[in-house]
């Protein structure tokens, strides 16, 4: 049981090392990444989200570009010469 | 069900009406369809009220337009706003039953702040943030006046000058920039909260509603319930770390905190014999899945026209089923379940569409999780990397857009990665992932059928129809009937009741529980998983491989599609975005 614990100290210890050092030390010298991060911040997103419905932003997005498209595309009818219904 | 769940469920025998109650399909349809009858009861008794809150709401914005087309007016997107605040979720039942589902909060250093947050900490927090506010607030009445007086001058002109029109738009356009920057700085306001109470609550409802159907299935009721609460707590844990703020950074959410949890148990003092009763992972993934198809939504594949279809519904198509071809004929991979599911997992939606595809095809957990993290690498150097190389190539943001949405496996990755290019690029992104996510269903059948009737029957043996049924996973059927339930609730609603009972109501709760249900399900992987037997799926390194070759066609066949459609065919839809 001693050496199973053990395997399980060292276990979490190896994760917090590689994500309380290593990660942080990669992070701190790529300004892409914390640039990214900062967008994330900004845009109060989590790159970690599942499906599009854990994206709040996505209904703005999808309202935005519904609205687009249909103006587009009453243009395209437009000079396609194909009626506006 | 198998009772120690090590690898695959597989469902040989013939159907007998006794299934219904006896297996864990069945049981997967039933608990999804009684959480969304719930959720549905509670937001359709609030429908009157909703409607008649939003009604002046939509009058108004009707007139605005009525007013003048030549732009949006100040009424209109106050309007608008207001009607966008009206949702389902606002309901006091669905406000308290989301509060019991809550996960915990984000934390920086102190675990305890993401389950308790006391009034004077709240109020330590708001203090630090109210001049930030207040800034915001003057510079949104700064340019609301603005705004106004510009409004005033384009009306007096009877909307005819098209200068003062211009001078208008942009105008209002200032102000709700200004009025987002302090919808920003609202956000970091804080309530107090202790969700210690509500996740107990949350553990024992969830616990009840598996262990019914366990019992049905074989399970000693209080065996189940005790071994259900392990995993519960551990899956606790996992939505704890995968809240941490650094965390959040690298992208790590609680799903692949589930897997690392587990395996750390598993394989260091190894899972406990009383807690593996309670880590059954098809169970738990397929009442995920039932859940996850009430949000399947397939009126959403029209939200960006015919270039969406196209960038979304036909690439992906293509180069799922090139890659599983490749992987079979070129690769010869030696299990076509992993095949199919790195396939679908890098050309359709990442994590929900491997969940999906895992399921349907029967896959093993180990493949499952071999596919979840390639993707996690891969997804983490990509949604870095193709943001750096559409600015380096000064790729115009909706063509950077599309071609991130398509591309970039993860949902919330795609998202960001188009923030990160600019506004125009994440609109694009988040709807281009949008609908190939509705994607999933259809995939789903087709690998559930394809599996049914080819993979499994033996060489030169005809399948009947009997056949089919007896190897189809029925869970399938109940994701796609609530897909298809919802698909068509929220085309009949019409569009603003749709977002307001189903997109803000039916699709919060499900997602709540769907997220408890696939950590669970991730928890219980970890906990059923070797180290050894997970390294052997990567000899030769073929999943890499495969993985990378999909990919890298993936991405050039999007590009064109993109290019083609946004630019060549329909550069009109373009210039609106």
């Amino acid at each position: 049981m001693g050496k199973k614990i053990l395997r399980l100290v060292c276990c979490i210890a190896g994760l917090w090392f590689f994500f309380a050092v290593v990660t942080p030390w990669f992070y701190d010298r790529s300004p892409a990444w914390q640039r990214y991060y900062q967008v994330q911040e900004e845009n109060d997103l989590h790159s970690g989200a599942v499906y599009y419905s854990d994206v709040p932003v996505t209904l703005d997005a999808e309202l935005h570009v519904r609205e687009s498209v249909r103006e587009g595309m009453q243009v395209w009818k437009k000079e396609h010469h194909l009626g506006n219904d | 069900m198998s009772q120690d769940n090590s690898g695959i469920v597989v469902d040989r025998a013939k159907s007998q009406w006794s299934d219904l109650w006896k297996k864990e399909d069945y049981w997967a349809i039933w608990i999804g369809f009684f959480i969304l009858l719930v959720g549905m009861y509670f937001i359709f008794n609030g429908k009157a009220e909703l409607t008649a809150k939003n009604a002046p709401y939509v009058a108004t914005m009707k007139a605005e337009v009525q007013k003048t087309t030549a732009f949006k007016t100040i009424e209109w997107y106050e309007a608008s706003a207001a009607s966008k605040g009206v949702q389902a979720t606002n309901l006091p039942a669905i406000k308290s039953l989301l509060g019991y589902l809550k996960t915990p909060a984000r934390w920086q250093s102190n675990p305890l702040e993401a389950l308790v947050l006391s009034k004077e900490e709240a109020g330590r927090r708001n203090e630090s943030v109210k001049p930030a506010i207040e800034k915001a607030k003057a510079a949104e009445a700064t340019a609301l006046q603005t705004a106004r007086a510009a409004q005033d001058a384009a009306a007096a002109a009877m909307y005819k000058d098209d200068k003062l029109n211009t001078a208008a738009s942009d105008a209002i356009a200032a102000w709700q920039k200004a009025k987002g920057e302090t919808g920003k700085a609202k956000k970091k306001e804080v309530k107090p909260f202790n969700l210690i109470p509500s996740l107990i609550g949350a553990g024992i409802v969830l616990g009840l509603l598996c262990t019914l159907g366990a019992v049905f299935m074989g399970f000693n009721a209080m065996k189940f319930f005790l071994a259900f609460q392990g995993v519960f707590w551990l899956c606790v844990l996992a939505n704890l770390l995968g809240n941490q703020v650094t965390m959040r950074k690298y992208g790590l959410n609680a799903e692949i905190w589930g897997i690392i949890l587990g395996m750390v148990v598993a394989n260091t003092v190894g899972t406990p014999k009383w807690l593996k009763y309670g880590a059954q992972v098809e169970y738990y993934i397929k009442i995920g899945l039932v859940l996850l198809g009430a949000t399947v939504l397939f009126h959403k594949i029209m939200a960006i026209g015919i270039p969406g279809i196209f960038v979304a519904w036909v690439v992906t198509p293509i180069v799922l089923v090139c890659t599983y071809i490749f992987g079979q004929k070129v690769l010869k991979m030696p299990s076509k379940t992993l095949n199919i599911t790195i396939s679908a997992d890098m050309s359709v939606c990442g994590t929900s569409a491997a969940i999906a595809t895992a399921a349907a095809c029967r896959a093993k957990k180990e493949e499952l999780t071999v596919s979840l993290g390639l993707s996690m690498v891969f997804t983490a150097i990509m949604m870095v990397v193709m943001p750096l190389v559409i600015r380096a190539l000064n790729m115009p943001e909706v063509l950077g857009g599309a071609w991130i949405g398509g591309t970039v496996d993860a949902t919330g990755a795609v998202a960001a990665a188009g923030a990160f290019v600019g506004p125009k690029a994440m609109q694009v992104a988040a709807t281009v992932k949008m609908i190939q996510n509705v994607l999933i269903g259809l995939t789903a059948f087709c690998v559930a059928v394809y599996f049914s009737t080819k993979v499994e029957a033996q060489a030169g043996e005809k399948v009947g129809a009997m056949e089919i049924w007896h190897r189809f996973p029925k869970f399938v059927l109940g994701f796609l009937a609530a897909s298809i339930f919802f698909s068509w609730l929220s085309t009949s609603l019409g569009s603003d009741l749709a977002r307001i009972l189903v997109d803000n109501g039916t699709n919060k709760v499900a997602n709540s529980l769907r997220g408890w249900f696939f950590v669970l399900a991730f928890i219980s992987i970890g906990l059923t998983t070797n180290f050894r037997e997970l390294a052997k799926y990567f000899k030769g390194g073929k999943p890499v491989i495969l993985y990378v070759c999909g990919q890298s066609f993936n991405i050039a066949l999007t590009l064109l599609m993109a290019w083609l459609m946004f630019y060549k065919v329909f550069p009109e839809i373009t210039a609106k975005i």
